[in-house]
């Protein structure tokens, strides 16, 4: 177990060292850099700038050295002193970007996964035990619907509801007069008023995928000897259920936990840019189309260094449940 | 009695617009939340406050009333362009509100000498900056010297800022005046100094915050930038001074001269959903009756990511005041319709846009025998005679617009019914019998061939930018041509890369914005006379002429057209320019360097029914910092 252990984090560092690179040379993809947008941004907007600044301003952030050395200079800084650079267009230090907005997403994607628990839990146990049953084809035609729609359009039609029917406009975390207030009882009050929505929406593809897997894992155990012989010996229904087949079928929920942790940055950036919420994902986003090419470069980073981790955690659990992978 | 009375200057461009009025002795008025802070002992009284002579603003419609909030939804800090063009135009001269007249504002008055050499500005005595530090030509000096000529700290010098190649001498006269004196005629700086860019900069750069991180002022400032984490000064005050081209006004802790100023910076926007600026207790106007302005206490700029996020700010009357990224065509209906529900009415922004898509065809392209057919005018106009222009309205652009070439807009005083109509009428045959005298030869698929038999082919590249939906326009032309025997094809692609190939002189043709379709036309002469590096028509003939490498000598017939461009810079008076320029686009007509496909129709902005002082109209355009020259802060609330 613990050569495996050993073995698997050894691994994890050149799979580390090779998204980083990637992540980089990806960014530099796109024709143009940071610089080539800005000024031609800024040219439609009457503030043209001269060949002499743009070349002393690519100069100065580095953009006129070739590729491999501005990696270089990224990932020694990381490694070295924990600096992950500036952004260009934020004009501050990469990690006080991405810390900046993480506190939220980390408590929306928490609150997202417990909720996408406690709702397909019931029902995936529901529609197992009551197959064909009216409220099982209720729950599997939401559930289709709900995987069928991409998220960001949910959102929209949510938001254009909610102003057609109730005149309000539901979008962001905080009303106006919380936006910049300190954290109080009646700020915690608004956040809440404002989050079921991302909530609802965030969670509608899980739901669905979680409690049709559910109910098909459980199906495989409802019909097997042991659920058989436990029910002749005269078991009560519901206990039988909960107790044995259902634990067996759990898996898919711990296993879900090994996906959060990347979640929490990328976490349903169109979704997050649609509801304006001040999220990760949204400034990964931008980052990316301005070719801001530090701060997109770390997020991904700090993306793909999330899921190596979250892949051995659910590596590790796996192990131990199961001793035949310890030893391949 | 104390009388207010505003000296006109004696020059030839006159000041105008300002009234003289009585005033009670020490009766100018002040926002209750400034009065608070006066009782409080904060903040000096209003009378001391105020320069000695504050520029006295008429309001459009009435005196306001104090207080209140402006929301404006910005997307982001890419997007610092929407404070400079609302909280942030306050110039030495400005464009009046109708930009027709070049009026004072910071300076109480100018004068120019006749041949457009010496150009004096009087600064206001007793003027502040918003953490009170007093305004003087000290302030234009420091920037002058320290910032503008030191090519450390700002490489290169604008070409507003140059006659004959050289920038101006600058000279503080006395503490309130300065006297800026070119070597040679330089009509145009007036109009520079006005327009976006080269105002602002000169009345941004307080001395006696900025002097802290310049190491001629500040003998630690080497130790100070290493405190605050930077290699030297340099790359501190760089920073600090926002690299040339981010809004270092905007970071929250720069003294002003503007109505609001931020709380805090714009930078914040990261971590929060919001930045506020609050008034200005020194700022330097005020109505008649000596109301000191902004009328309105704060102004908000609420984040929002995504365009369809405003759109339901607007709609949901959470937006007072805007047209940038919500005055696009396809929002027109929804606003239209959400127009009482929201409270908010439109404005029409009259874009200083003359065209839906500026077509240019490469004239410098390396290519020897695709550049001997380029440089031929019929050929031009055989392309220009095959496009139906009537379709692409109706296709494109909602039937909105006429068929329109490269040039200026109907409603201004440049323009020129020949340039504007010539070669317009739809008319494949014409073309077809023009290219059969340029082009004769057919290949097997239809298609013209040179006279070896190798075919004549060119790409049209395009980007998808400015919502102008430039691909869907050059999809069509390039059928229409297609339909005469021109095998061209559309190229779409990302805007970098179109601009790295135009810069690089290797696109055949393209198409691209029609800027500068009203007085703008004089200093964005892109698409009249090549002059500036933007005229994709013949960017190496304008390197040429400024001597840089890549240049390729043009045509006499170019040069001369271009020496007439001097001739409009050597005009001191803005009448006497537009006369000039006049004469200048007759050649331009003649030349037919590119063209366009039909006349931009008007945009518009949302603006909320209760806030008294707004425009009906506003004139916009790339150069002008519209709506912020239609004065903001004379906007208040009704209710």
């Amino acid at each position: 177990m613990v050569a495996y252990l050993i073995r698997r984090i050894l691994l994890m560092i050149p799979t580390i060292f090779a998204i980083s690179l990637v992540a980089f040379l990806i960014i530099q993809l796109p024709p143009g850099d940071f610089l080539d947008g800005m000024v031609s941004a800024m040219e439609a907007d009457g503030n043209p700038m001269r060949a002499e600044m743009i070349a002393a301003l690519r100069e100065r952030y580095g953009l006129d050295q070739p590729v491999f050395v501005q990696y270089w200079q990224w990932i020694t800084g990381i490694v070295l002193r924990g600096d992950f650079g500036m952004s260009f267009e934020w004009r501050q230090p990469v990690q006080d970007l991405i810390w900046e907005r993480t506190g939220l997403t980390f408590l929306l994607s928490l609150l997202t996964l417990v909720f996408v628990w406690i709702v397909s839990f019931p029902i995936g146990v529901y529609s197992a035990v009551r197959r064909y049953s009216v409220g099982d084809y209720v729950a599997t035609f939401l559930g289709f619907i709900g995987l069928a729609i991409p998220n960001f359009l949910l959102a929209l039609v949510l938001l254009f509801g909610a102003y057609k029917i109730f005149g309000v406009n539901l979008a962001g975390l905080f009303s106006r007069e919380y936006e910049n207030a300190p954290w109080s009882m009646g700020k915690v009050l608004d956040l809440m008023a404002h989050l079921w929505l991302p909530l609802i929406v965030l969670g509608s593809s899980g739901i669905a995928s979680l409690f049709r897997i559910m109910r098909a894992n459980l199906l495989d155990e409802l019909y097997k000897p042991y659920v058989v012989t436990a029910r002749a010996k005269g078991l009560p229904e519901w206990k039988l259920i909960l107790k044995y087949p259902v634990r067996v079928a759990l898996n898919p929920f711990v296993s879900t936990v090994g996906w959060v942790l990347p979640d929490l940055v990328s976490g349903a950036v169109i979704t997050a840019v649609v509801l304006n919420l001040p999220l990760t994902g949204p400034m990964l986003l931008r980052a990316l189309q301005s070719q801001d090419m530090y701060l997109a470069g770390s997020f991904i980073l700090v993306l793909g260094v999330l899921t190596v981790i979250g892949t051995l955690i659910s590596d590790i659990l796996l192990a131990m449940l199961d001793p035949r992978i310890r030893y391949r | 009695m104390r009388r207010i009375v505003a000296r006109v200057a004696g020059s030839t461009l006159a000041l105008a617009g300002v009234l003289a009025f009585p005033l009670a002795a020490s009766a100018y008025q002040e926002a209750p939340m400034l009065a608070e802070q006066v009782a409080a002992g904060a903040l000096p009284p209003v009378d001391e406050r105020l320069p000695a002579e504050p520029l006295v603003l008429e309001p459009r419609e009435a005196v306001g009333t104090y207080g209140g909030e402006l929301t404006f939804g910005i997307k982001g800090m890419a997007d610092w362009v929407l404070l400079q063009r609302t909280m942030g135009y306050e110039p030495l001269v400005t464009w009046n509100p109708e930009w027709d007249e070049i009026v004072p504002n910071i300076a109480k008055a100018f004068h120019v000498n006749e041949d457009a050499t010496e150009f004096v500005f009087e600064l206001r005595e007793g003027m502040k900056w918003s953490d009170g530090h007093p305004f003087t030509a000290d302030d234009i000096v420091f920037w002058f010297e320290d910032i503008l000529l030191d090519p450390d700290v700002s490489p290169g010098i604008p070409t507003g800022m140059r006659a004959g190649g050289e920038p101006p001498v600058l000279t503080k006269v006395d503490d309130l005046t300065v006297k800026f004196e070119f070597e040679e005629s330089n009509g145009l700086f007036l109009q520079y100094v006005a327009y976006a860019r080269g105002g602002f900069e000169m009345t941004s750069f307080p001395k006696h915050y900025f002097e802290q991180f310049h190491l001629k002022y500040n003998e630690n400032a080497d130790e100070l930038a290493k405190e605050l984490g930077f290699s030297n000064w340099l790359d501190m005050f760089q920073d600090r001074s926002g690299d040339y081209m981010a809004p270092w006004r905007f970071r929250g802790d720069v003294p002003v001269l503007l109505p609001w100023m931020l709380q805090t910076g714009l930078e914040t926007l990261a971590s929060s959903q919001q930045v506020v600026a609050v008034r200005n207790p020194y700022y330097f106007k005020v109505d008649p009756e000596g109301n000191q302005l902004p009328y309105i206490d704060r102004a908000v700029y609420a984040s929002v990511q995504d365009d369809e996020v405003l759109l339901l700010k607007a709609l949901n009357g959470e937006i007072d005041f805007q047209d940038r990224n919500i005055g696009i065509d396809a929002n027109r209906a929804v606003l239209y319709d959400g127009q009482e529900a929201g409270g908010y009415r439109f404005y029409e922004v009259a874009l200083s846009d003359m065209n839906t898509g500026i077509i240019s065809i490469n004239q410098t392209i390396p290519d020897d025998r695709k550049r001997e057919i380029f440089t031929n005018k019929d050929f031009r106009i055989a392309l220009s005679h095959a496009i139906n222009r009537q379709e692409i309205i109706d296709i494109v652009h909602q039937g909105v617009g006429e068929p329109w070439q490269a040039a200026p807009r109907p409603d201004t005083p440049l323009y020129s019914e020949r340039l504007a109509k010539q070669y317009t009428e739809y008319d494949p045959d014409l073309a077809n019998r023009m290219l059969d005298a340029i082009l004769p030869d057919r290949g097997a698929n239809g298609m013209r061939t040179y006279s070896d038999g190798t075919p004549f082919t060119f790409v049209l590249e395009a980007s998808d930018a400015h919502g102008l939906r430039f691909p869907d326009a050059a999809e069509l032309v390039v059928r229409y041509w297609q339909e005469v025997g021109i095998d061209a094809q559309v190229r779409v692609m990302d805007r970098a890369l179109l601009d790295q190939r135009r810069i690089a002189n290797v696109q055949d043709a393209m198409i691209w914005r029609g800027f500068g379709g009203s007085l703008d036309a004089i200093v964005d002469t892109r698409w009249y006379v090549p002059v500036t590096g933007n005229s994709n028509f013949g960017i190496p003939w304008t390197q040429w002429a400024e001597g840089e490498a890549g240049g390729i000598e043009p045509p006499q017939s170019v040069k001369d057209h271009m020496a007439m461009y001097r001739e409009v810079a050597l005009t001191p008076t803005l009448e006497g320019q537009i006369e000039k320029y006049g004469e200048l686009l007759e050649v331009s007509a003649d030349q037919f360097y590119v063209f366009g496909i039909s006349l931009r129709g008007p945009g518009f902005g949302i603006v909320k029914t209760d806030l008294g002082n707004a425009p009906q109209v506003v004139p916009a355009g790339g150069d002008i910092l519209d709506p912020a020259h239609s004065r903001l802060e004379q906007l208040f609330w009704k209710n």
